[in-house]
């Protein structure tokens, strides 16, 4: 096990009331494992891998353990936690446009990581830069090293982040969004990417919420609903039958399954007054999920909160 | 209904060198009243100036568009404003195509501001209530700023706005590419309910080819400025070598990304770098040819 999250809560006080953006969330991952976090805008997926990176807001609550080889990430200083952050673990950032520094060659950006935790000759970056251009096809990387972020397509940009990510040879990659907005022959190149870093053992842990895109490579898939994990299971069991009637709502709105959206809350289903919280959206919803369910384990690691599977 | 007869725009056309770009490039583009046509490409393929050459918001370089049987290019002024409010558009990012100082209900209203005529006596609010109970959204949420709505309703917000003049002809351009899935099939729902309602001609962009599978009576294949394939069917059964390698892309995900082979030669088939079936042939550009049900622009085709 690379990381162990226990209880996490990351909360955000809003004037009056409270965000809930990670709401007690428990998972393992493992050494080596590609594990994708899908769900909705909104669900609480992005904060989770900011959590992971320690790099969340001032302004928020945390709670919990992030146990990373027995260190807790939340209680380490900061001192420490650069030490981790972008060498041990690090991020690709969701939306590429936005995500660079516009005045900074994209070669310098690359290399960053480098220079901070591994290498301080600039010759010696530079060609590893180079072999990370070619690595993320951003050909010949000899005309693009120099190049500012403007001058690159989108999907080159979300290449470049890839490569920036990797650049300090970290064990775990934690990827937001990497293919969205991006067109089909750059999603086939990250794809790519994707399988080469996980072939080379790279813990790989990517939010999303394109399910064909997750379909193809990752171990397990872990479903996050209003702040909290409602499913775990392997790639291929979840696929093959989803458990959540979340689960399920979200596989049915695929166009190949014929676009049936998931129903919208009649109340106000943001309330957190105990119960399930996806129960007013539900088509399964009993009086028994006014209280909300645990995270039910079943067989073989599959796990998923709700009274159905009791 | 709407029709493209050998639509092509370059970019600094009197300039020489890369700064010389034919976007798009001879294009044949026909979609009938309750049609919808999609049209698939790769980022940079000429898509979206294609939907804003027959938006009439760009000059064609050479061609013409034609609109309810009306010759459209070179069109100036009022006559133009008068076929703008039956073509409308849904982008790519609603965040960015709303005015954040006005409240949704200024922006969706706005169309009537510009074409008062368009009311014909009925009043502002009421058409806005309507409207408002089409696209799915409270009059509570049409009050407030674009920072206040989520992507998913701000999406609501621009089709209600598209339609408001019950355009005749609308083009949506990648409108679900930033949203969650669920959120997705409840835009596109709209969209074909709204299409039916309207008997409109919907030209849908995208590159989601299980969304262009669940919607498009027609496809379109564009690469490169030109339009390769057309026709029924074409993402089952891809003729064009394009058409076939990104089709094949779900269960190759394993494969190297392909890189161009050699230099661009001119006057060759826009392909001819990447194909693996090229010849000598493709030194030539081909034409648009018509097989069966399908419209095809490659050599190799017929002993295919």
């Amino acid at each position: 096990m690379i990381l162990d999250i226990q209880q996490l809560y990351v909360h955000f006080p809003v004037s009056s009331t409270v965000i809930r953006a990670v709401d007690g969330v428990d998972i393992n991952i493992e050494q080596s494992e590609t594990l994708a976090i899908i769900g909705e805008s909104g669900s609480g997926k992005s904060v989770l891998g900011l959590a992971l990176l320690g790099l969340l807001p001032a302004n928020c609550i945390v709670n919990g353990v992030i146990r990373y080889h027995g260190d807790n990430l939340l209680t380490l200083s900061e001192n420490e936690l650069e030490m981790i952050r972008g060498r041990k673990i690090a991020w690709v950032p969701q939306n590429p446009t936005g995500a660079m520094n516009p005045s900074m060659t994209v070669g310098n950006q690359i290399g960053e990581p480098i220079s901070l935790h591994i290498e301080k000759d600039k010759t010696k970056i530079r060609k590893k830069v180079l072999e990370l251009l070619q690595f993320v096809r951003i050909i010949p990387p000899e005309e693009r090293i120099d190049s500012y972020p403007y001058s690159f397509s989108g999907g080159m940009l979300q290449r470049s982040l890839v490569a920036m990510g990797i650049s300090g040879h970290p064990e775990v990659l934690v990827a937001d969004e990497p293919t969205k907005g991006i067109d089909i022959m750059n999603k086939q190149a990250i794809t790519y990417l994707l399988r080469v870093l996980r072939e080379e053992g790279i813990t790989l842990i990517i939010i999303t919420h394109d399910l064909p895109f997750v379909q193809n490579f990752a171990d397990r898939i872990a479903v996050m609903y209003s702040g909290r994990i409602v499913e775990i299971r392997g790639r291929q069991e979840f696929f093959d039958g989803p458990l959540h009637p979340y689960s399920r709502g979200l596989l049915r709105s695929l166009p190949e399954n014929g676009l049936h959206p998931i129903p919208s809350g009649t109340e106000d289903s943001e309330e957190n007054d105990g119960g399930c919280r996806f129960r007013f959206r539900c088509t399964s919803a009993i009086e028994r999920c006014r209280v909300e369910p645990p995270l039910i384990h079943l067989l073989e690691g599959s796990a998923v909160r709700c009274w159905l599977y009791e | 209904m709407i029709e493209g007869r050998g639509l092509t725009k370059i970019f600094s056309p009197n300039s020489t060198g890369k700064n010389r770009i034919t976007a798009v490039d001879n294009v044949n583009i026909r979609i009938e009243a309750g049609e919808t046509l999609t049209l698939v490409g790769e980022s940079g393929c000429g898509k979206s100036t294609l939907s804003r050459l027959l938006l009439l918001l760009i000059p064609p370089t050479r061609g013409e568009i034609f609109f309810e049987g009306q010759d459209l290019t070179g069109l100036k002024g009022k006559e133009l404003r008068s076929i703008r409010k039956k073509i409308q558009i849904v982008p790519q990012q609603p965040e960015s195509s709303l005015d954040p100082r006005w409240t949704i209900a200024y922006s969706i209203c706005e169309p009537f501001h510009i074409h008062p005529d368009s009311l014909r006596g009925r009043q502002i609010d009421e058409e806005l209530k309507r409207l408002l109970g089409l696209v799915g959204l409270e009059p509570e949420q049409a009050a407030r700023y674009p920072h206040q709505l989520s992507g998913g309703e701000l999406q609501r917000a621009v089709i209600a706005r598209a339609i408001a003049l019950e355009p005749a002809f609308l083009i949506c351009d990648e409108p679900t590419s930033m949203l969650d899935v669920s959120t997705q099939a409840s835009i596109i729902r709209l969209l074909k309910t709204l299409q039916q309602d309207l008997k409109c001609a919907l030209l849908f962009i995208t590159h989601d080819q299980g969304l262009a599978h669940a919607i498009g009576d027609r496809t379109a294949i564009m690469f490169a400025g030109q339009i390769v394939e057309e026709g029924r069917g074409v993402l089952d059964r891809p003729y064009h070598p394009f058409t076939h390698r990104i089709t094949s892309i779900s269960d190759s995900g394993s494969l190297q990304p392909s890189e161009p082979q050699g230099k661009k030669i001119p006057g060759s088939c826009v392909y001819y770098q990447f194909c693996p079936k090229k010849t000598e042939k493709c030194l030539h550009s081909p034409e648009m040819l018509e097989y069966d049900d399908r419209w095809v622009r490659c050599h190799n085709f017929s002993s295919a």
